[in-house]
């Protein structure tokens, strides 16, 4: 009856043993339920991909044969005499030869191109294709420059998995996991292999993880190494073999691992990695590239071939040699891999990549019709206006001005807006001197006083009121302002000087406060405060006194739309980053068409335009101008806060306007005119652009008469105060004897040129 | 119209000459000697045919009725000859063409700025200001 006695026991045993597998197995069922949802949700999670506007080749563009192969190197073309594949170029002499990369997605697509581009005295001379014929117009593929990621911070590009090349599937099999084929999700043989190294060495040291286990791990699971988690980790890489084909595994796991730190970026997938690395696609990779990826794989931080290229080294070697054991390569393969330098796009290019005020523009546009979760994990891709090599040239000009200015002030900060003025297209934007990095973008979010950058509004206002032109006369002398509060306002010109009877002309060009201040009382301040209001900034202004010498507070982008509107003749357009959103499939969901509304009469703008273009070429912004080539003509207007708090520089040429701020965080004074701080980045920028002059004509109708700067009465051409300004017909001003400047003493030119050189 | 699409998607247009409007006018004559010479650079832009291309293939798409690719084409156009009256004409063309007679007028007086006194751009300007009142 032993039996008996022990049946109680087994029955026991057995019970608790039932309930104990029925424990597990409900467990294990309901994490494999776990994993696949989670799988199949996130597998479809692709940030939207955001692309610059392409490079457009074409006869007669303003473009210099280095300035292409600049952009063909930031695009990571590589220089190939053969041409073989997409993505190569070569050079001889005046003609560069390309070989364009297929871009776009689903059913927008452009395919590759062959094309020579022959150049001459700075210009695109002809365009040609493959069979010698020519070719009025070509778009390269445009520049990747980032992806709305979620705020978690993880940014993937994701390769398709007929883009994945094999030798990398192959060679991360060989690393990582060379039983991938056959295993169940977990690898028993190197299991027990790295147990016995850890027990051997008495601490974890050794992973015997499996492709699927690290894809679960990126996935579900912290990296810390404990028993618990390991044993998760197992089930669940189990439950995703018993769900997904090995194919789909491995995709996954290449656009799923974690392969490098860029600050508060992760990058995860070999597709970004690539982009990171090598600034160029994942197919285009070559082997020794691989590799270093590959060895990516272990410790992002710890092989960094930036921080520690010679870990970084060995390792990738290390990846080499086992892709030879396996006959994966040759050995004389293996050996010309290995003898290459790692490669790597320097930090340099690596930062300047990365867009951070530009895309912040580009998440708020595209925020206004797109939900976030839709803009993170749908896979769109968005075409934006981002032209790299004006943002280039805007963040070398801002960092190099700041470095030069520095010295003696106290942290200076700065912002840098260019825009097409007749597209409302913003091709680069600048939001701090730390240009790479995400963070307060003073270029959208810094409210500050504009200064004299509010005059221009003030005159328009005059012009509006049909009692005043630009020849008229107004007095730049002392004025006291009663304010409704009952103290009084009584503002001084920046030279502490009053300078008599002067033109509107004059007033504007020369930046006097009283003679506008004057102006703009007789007009109205709420005459001011309507005209300002018609610029579209989303506020209304108080109509105070001091709004005439611009004590109101606005963003860089707020006055950069506000030129571009003057530069554009009265046409408002608002600005924008985004041309067009592409879904998953390339089909279009969303264009943003140009649309432009009339805010002011062409005439009066045009007019305006004129003293700004008096400014340069007179006035306060005539240092920034000096700096320029004589033949480029511009037009622009310094501003500066009171206590020299703000630096401001707006201004335009035909094709460009060009916004720059400078100023502290603290809002201490920075001792910095306008001119002097924000007007010499500008012209730096202004300088190295590919512009031409501010050239509109007058519209259609328009009477313009000369008429001297000083005096404004109607001149002769030929002199040399002469300026062509709309007059209405019963309002010319009767004609001078002689050249206006003539009559003036030495001793006022004297003093208009300290004036002048002062500012 | 998917087919107009992929050429525009192509992004490349084979010189065709075809254009139906010459070269903008000189500019009109200003007042008095030495006018405010805007001087460029280097010597003339030969931007004309990658312009002209553009504008004919924008009009044909609005022709055959595919308004997306005729504005996606001006657009192009217009980025790189802003000062360029045909091309908001056009634009105001197309804006009529979708129904949209504020943005024509708009575009209508746009060019009006840009005319220099060329009296058949005038007509065409002003002909999307009166359509469109």
């Amino acid at each position: 009856m032993s039996s008996l006695r022990r049946k109680p026991l087994a029955r026991r045993l057995a019970a608790g043993l039932a309930i104990t597998i029925f424990g597990v197995l409900v467990y294990a069922a309901a994490l494999g339920i776990y994993v696949m949802l989670e799988f199949e949700q996130r597998g479809w999670d692709v940030p939207a991909r955001v692309y610059a506007a392409p490079l457009e080749l074409y006869a007669g563009r303003l473009l210099s044969r280095d300035d292409l192969v600049t952009q063909l190197e930031r695009l990571g073309y590589a220089r190939a005499d053969d041409l073989a594949s997409q993505g190569s170029y070569r050079v001889a002499g005046d003609v560069v030869e390309l070989h364009s990369r297929r871009a776009g997605v689903g059913d927008d697509v452009t395919d590759p191109l062959r094309l020579r581009i022959e150049f001459s005295a700075g210009r695109v001379a002809a365009v040609s294709d493959a069979d010698g014929r020519g070719v009025a117009i070509a778009q390269l593929d445009p520049l990747l420059i980032g992806s709305i990621f979620p705020a978690h911070g993880e940014d993937r590009l994701i390769i398709a998995p007929e883009e994945i090349p094999s030798l990398l599937t192959e060679a991360l099999k060989a690393v990582e996991d060379r039983r991938f084929e056959s295993h169940i999700g977990v690898d028993p043989r190197a299991i027990l292999r790295a147990a016995w190294v850890n027990i051997e060495q008495g601490e974890i040291q050794q992973g015997a993880s499996t492709l699927t286990q690290q894809l679960v791990r990126s996935y579900f699971l912290s990296n810390e190494q404990t028993w618990s988690r390991k044993l998760h980790e197992a089930l669940m890489a189990i439950a995703l073999e018993l769900r997904y084909s090995k194919d789909a595994l491995m995709s996954a796991y290449v656009n799923e691992v974690y392969l490098a730190q860029d600050g508060g970026r992760a990058i995860h997938g070999f597709g970004l990695a690539s982009r990171f690395y090598f600034g160029r696609p994942l197919p285009e990779l070559e082997l020794h590239e691989i590799a270093l990826l590959i060895a990516q794989v272990r410790g992002p931080s710890y092989y960094d071939p930036r921080r520690h290229p010679e870990r970084a080294l060995a390792r990738r070697n290390l990846v080499l040699r086992q892709m030879a054991e396996l006959e994966l390569i040759t050995a004389a393969t293996h050996d010309a891999a290995r003898a290459r330098e790692l490669g790597i796009v320097g930090n340099f290019d690596k930062r300047s990549s990365y867009y951070a005020g530009f895309l912040d523009l580009v998440r708020r546009q595209l925020g206004r019709d797109y939900p976030r979760e839709e803009l993170e994990a749908k896979g769109l891709t968005v075409y934006s206006t981002l032209d790299p090599s004006v943002q280039a040239i805007g963040e070398a000009s801002l960092l190099a001005g700041i470095d030069a200015l520095q010295p003696g002030r106290p942290e200076l900060e700065g912002a840098v807006i260019v825009m097409q003025p007749a597209s409302g297209e913003v091709q680069a934007l600048v939001g701090s001197r730390r240009t790479g990095l995400d963070g307060f973008n003073r270029a959208l979010d810094a409210r500050r006083p504009v200064g004299s950058l509010i005059k221009p509004v003030v005159y328009l206002a005059a012009l509006e009121s049909e009692r005043y032109s630009l020849a008229n006369l107004v007095a730049d002398e002392p004025v006291t302002i009663v304010l409704d509060d009952g103290r009084s306002w009584a503002p001084s010109n920046f030279d502490g000087e009053s300078h008599g009877t002067v033109t509107l002309l004059r007033a504007l060009a020369e930046s006097f406060n009283q003679a506008t201040v004057r102006l703009g009382m007789d007009v109205g301040v709420e005459a001011v405060a309507e005209s300002l209001g018609r610029f579209g900034l989303e506020r209304r202004f108080a109509p105070f006194p001091s709004l005439l010498l611009g004590a109101v507070e606005l963003t860089p982008y707020d006055v950069a739309q506000i030129y571009a509107t003057f530069a554009n003749g009265g046409f408002r357009i608002p600005p924008k980053a985004v041309r067009r959103i592409v879904d998953a499939a390339g089909v279009t969901l969303q264009r943003y068409p140009l649309a432009i509304e009339p805010v002011a009469a062409p005439e009066d703008i045009y007019a305006v335009n004129q003293a700004l273009v008096q400014v340069m070429e007179r006035g306060t912004g005539r240092s920034a101008r000096t700096r320029l080539p004589d033949a480029l003509r511009t037009a622009g207007k310094t501003g500066t806060s009171d206590g020299f708090r703000d630096a401001w520089f707006a201004g335009f040429t035909n094709g460009h306007l060009v916004l720059t701020w400078l100023g502290n965080d603290g809002n201490a004074p920075i001792g910095l005119t306008g001119a002097a701080g924000a007007g010499s980045i500008w012209s730096d920028i202004v300088g190295k652009l590919e512009t031409t002059s501010y050239d509109a004509p007058p519209p259609s109708g328009t009477n313009l008469v000369w008429i001297d700067y000083v005096t404004g009465l109607a001149t002769d051409g030929r002199c040399p105060d002469a300026v062509a300004l709309p007059i209405g017909n019963g309002d010319v001003p009767p004609t001078a004897a002689a050249c206006g400047s003539d009559r003036l003493s030495l001793g006022s030119k004297l003093r208009g040129w300290f004036e002048r050189a002062l500012q | 119209m998917r087919a107009a699409r992929v050429v525009l998607a192509i992004g490349l247009l084979i010189s065709s000459g075809c254009s139906t409007l010459g070269l903008p006018p000189a500019p009109a004559p200003q007042p008095g000697g030495g006018a405010p010479a805007p001087a460029e650079r280097a010597p003339v832009p030969q931007t004309m045919s990658a312009t002209t291309s553009l504008l004919t293939a924008g009009r044909a798409a609005r022709e055959s009725g595919d308004l997306d690719a005729a504005t996606a084409y001006i657009e192009r156009a217009l980025r790189i000859a802003p000062n360029d009256p045909r091309l908001w004409i056009e634009l105001g063309e197309i804006k009529l063409a979708e129904g949209d007679t504020a943005q024509a007028e708009a575009m209508g007086r746009k060019a009006l700025t840009l005319t220099r006194g060329d009296p058949a751009l005038e007509r065409a300007a002003r002909r999307l200001i009166v359509d469109t009142s």
